[in-house]
């Protein structure tokens, strides 16, 4: 195990128990930048993942998550930045770090008209894998996706679902230190997205195995995740457990959309809300929209802002419909950080 | 490796449309134009014969030749007479009018004194227009390299001798002998552009499968730069490169088992149809069928090599469309695959000896058609082969597995 850990030009300056508490980190990435033109597209992503941990990679669509996996996979080479597999140097030993890991890709990777067992098959054949231990893994792969009854079907005739689940067994073939699933639940119904979470906590369980777990889907994070990076634009905003990241938002979030009657009662708009809200101590506030402007607060004290809120309330005879409190999540973290909803893109 | 090459011929095997343009299509269009021309499947029913007619506005010795020659060549429905009256001029014109016949030839007068003072014999032909100038050229030239082997060989030296003698007088009767010399020359210039073999000239004159099934062969074999620069473009869509990347393969390897199967594809396209045209046509595949295998070799490594090139500059699987086919049917078009090098302006000429598709029907056509052996064809094979290690090199660096 421990020949495994040490790239070969380590060797001399770090003493080996050293190398082996480095190592304990699956995946370490370090100022990743990916170039498409001018474009940086990545630029400067630093990130690791820890044994057995599974890593949220959240961003809007279009922040780079995709082309970062694919310089973490070897599928581009990245302009500057440096990886780690399991303390094996990436660009030093591709073939070595390679067999390490597995990815599952955003897209279908599959051929839809080859069957599932023979799609299977020829991706297990990319990796050394002796003729009896191939047939297992194939079996136990297509046990895990919950298809072997339909193993002879052509990927073309399953489902979203199905196919995501083969998309997901052909990654686990050489059963991989380290998973990278790349938004692998989009188009698929709520029970496969159940299966494919308990997939993919069984794998952890059962092998230790690490993941890298991409999406721009808030919930699925929240409830899947160890420890969340959050990217958007090529860069990483905020990095830390759920717990970590959601503190500095405090108590919760209150929003207050106003309805054109509402809205007309207040002299100067919701300007004038803001203002009082700001009075009160809370120190985030931000107004947005013109049809129904809505207010948002970042809540420090929950039952004083709520007093404050019923005192505007009778001061300006607004009524209270339109307000809803929320605890703080990801999504909210999200629109702290970059003032965008997350869903709305890049 | 293995693995892969056997996954793709797996996925094409499933791919109707490919397996359809790669094998169907040309051997539909081999059928379809060979039966269009009328010359194969003999046994099917009498071949069709080309109806012309004759009109001997000369009416001299050496008219008369050409017109016995014509008739007795056995391919032609040739018409000179009707009711045992010459046909004339405005007769050949109505019955051409009515489509009774293809066209008509006149052998003006004045005819046989052209050929006797060593000029080109002026002849017109009379054309419906309607008529395919596939089927008018290759007869209408056939006729005029008949016309001038006639007029200078065997029965026209009679002819021309005997009018000599009758002549009785020393300066014609030179005139005429230098005549029969001189036009023994020009025999030789007509037989070469026109490739007509003498003797056999009658019996293979109807060579339509020597010219298509090759001809198609070279045009379709090309057909794989789309199917093949298309299925990179898919995996690049659909993320299998990226999720082969990721496995402890060398990038060579992946790429040497996304280029193989198509060359292997290729080879065994072009031994289909070879051996449709052989089996089917009864084409001769000449006097050293083996010279065939390093043709083929070489065409398909250059077919195979311009479809990754197309894979490697195309930004889309449209553009793949769009180019991948023009580019194929231009080529065909200019590489003589479509309408044979023969019937082509000069310049046209040339250009083909410069396009891969004429260098290798010119090379199959050395094989099939001029009996040539291995010898021959090396120097055109490696031509190819050649211009398919340019195209590898120009694509390599330009290749890219993700988008
Ligand atoms: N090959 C490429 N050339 C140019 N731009 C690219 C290329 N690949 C991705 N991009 C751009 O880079 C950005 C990030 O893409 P991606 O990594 O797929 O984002 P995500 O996976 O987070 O949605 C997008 O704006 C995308 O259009
Ligand atoms: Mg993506």
């Amino acid at each position: 195990m421990t020949t495994n850990l040490v790239a070969p030009r380590d060797v001399e300056t770090a003493p080996a128990a050293e190398t082996e508490i480095e190592a304990e980190d699956v995946l370490t990435a370090d100022g990743l930048v990916k170039k498409f033109g001018d474009r940086a597209v990545v630029d400067g992503v630093s990130l690791y993942v820890g044994k057995g941990e599974i890593l949220g990679f959240l961003g809007p669509n279009g922040a780079g998550k995709s082309t970062t996996i694919a310089m973490l996979t070897g599928a581009l080479a990245p302009d500057a930045g440096s990886i780690l597999v399991n303390g094996v140097e990436f660009a030093a030993d591709p073939m070595r770090a390679k067999a390490l890991i597995g990815v599952v890709p955003q897209e279908i990777a599959l051929y839809p008209s080859l069957t599932a067992r023979q799609n299977l098959a020829f991706f297990a054949g990319a990796y050394k894998l002796g003729r009896k231990v191939r047939e297992e893994r194939i079996n136990w792969a297509l046990e895990v996706a919950g298809l072997t009854d339909r193993a002879g079907d052509k990927v073309s005739s399953y489902s979203g679902g199905m196919q995501r689940r083969v998309n997901i067994a052909a990654a686990l073939l050489h059963q991989p230190q380290l998973l990278f699933l790349d938004e692998p639940t989009v188009g698929v119904d709520a029970q496969s997205r159940n299966q494919i979470f308990e997939t993919v906590l069984k794998l952890r369980a059962e092998f230790g195995m690490s993941v890298v777990y991409t999406s721009h889907y808030m919930p699925e994070v929240e409830q899947l995740c160890d420890r969340i990076v959050i990217v958007d634009g090529g860069r990483v905003l905020a990095e830390g457990t759920q717990q970590e990241l959601l503190e500095p938002l405090g108590e919760g979030l209150l929003e207050w959309s106003l309805n054109a009657v509402e809205a007309g009662l207040l002299k100067k708009g919701i300007e004038t809300l803001a203002v009082a809200f700001t009075a009160h101590g809370e120190t985030t506030v931000t107004t947005s929209g013109d049809n129904t402007p809505t207010l948002r607060v970042r809540v420090k004290d929950m039952p004083a802002t709520l007093r404050k809120v019923s005192d505007l309330a009778c001061e300006h005879g607004l009524g209270l419909g339109g307000i809803r409190l929320g605890r703080p999540d990801l999504e909210s973290l999200f629109l702290d950080l970059t003032g965008r909803q997350i869903r709305d893109g890049a | 490796m293995l693995a892969m090459v056997r996954k793709e011929i797996l996925v094409l095997l499933r791919d109707r449309a490919s397996l359809i343009t790669l094998f169907i299509s040309p051997v539909l269009f081999m059928t379809v134009m060979s039966f269009a021309l009328g010359n194969s499947f003999h046994s099917l029913g009498s071949p069709g014969k080309l109806s012309i007619s004759i009109v001997d506005e000369d009416h001299s010795a050496a008219a008369q030749g050409v017109v016995k020659a014509l008739s007795s060549s056995g391919e032609l429905q040739v018409t000179s007479a009707l009711g045992g009256v010459p046909l004339s001029a405005a007769q050949a014109q109505s019955r051409v009018h009515s489509q009774t016949d293809a066209f008509t030839v006149v052998l003006p007068a004045g005819f046989q004194q052209q050929v006797a003072g060593g000029g080109a014999p002026k002849v017109d032909f009379v054309v419906d227009p309607s008529s395919s100038r596939q089927v008018v050229d290759p007869v209408e030239s056939a006729i005029s390299s008949l016309i001038v082997t006639v007029t200078s060989q065997e029965g026209t030296t009679l002819a021309l001798t005997k009018l000599g003698d009758a002549q009785s007088d020393p300066g014609v009767k030179a005139a005429i002998q230098a005549q029969v010399a001189a036009l023994d020359s020009t025999t030789h210039q007509v037989d070469s552009t026109v490739s007509f073999p003498n003797g056999e000239g009658a019996k293979k004159y109807p060579s339509v499968y020597q010219q298509e099934v090759p001809g198609y062969t070279v045009m379709y074999v090309f057909f794989i730069v789309t199917i093949m620069a298309g299925s990179i473009m898919v995996e690049r869509r659909e993320g299998t490169f990226r999720r082969l990347l990721s496995a402890p393969m060398p990038r060579w390897q992946l790429l040497l088992g996304k280029v193989a199967p198509y060359l292997l594809v290729a080879v065994v396209q072009v031994g289909i149809l070879l051996s449709f045209g052989r089996f089917v046509f009864g084409m001769s595949l000449g006097a050293h069928p083996l010279a065939l295998l390093p043709i083929s070799l070489a065409l398909a490594s250059c077919a195979v090599a311009l479809g990754l090139l197309l894979a490697s500059v195309a930004r889309s699987e449209s553009q793949v469309m769009g180019m991948g086919t023009a580019a194929v049917l231009v080529l065909a078009a200019l590489g003589g695959c479509m309408v044979p090098g023969v019937f082509m302006p000069q310049f046209m000429q040339h250009i083909t000896h410069f396009i891969p598709q004429g260098i290798a029907l010119n090379a199959y056509q050395d094989v099939l058609v001029r009996g040539e052996s291995m010898t021959a064809i090396l120097p055109g094979a490696g031509i190819l082969l050649a211009v398919a290690v340019g195209m590898f090199a120009l694509a390599l660096p330009r290749f890219r597995f993700v988008r």
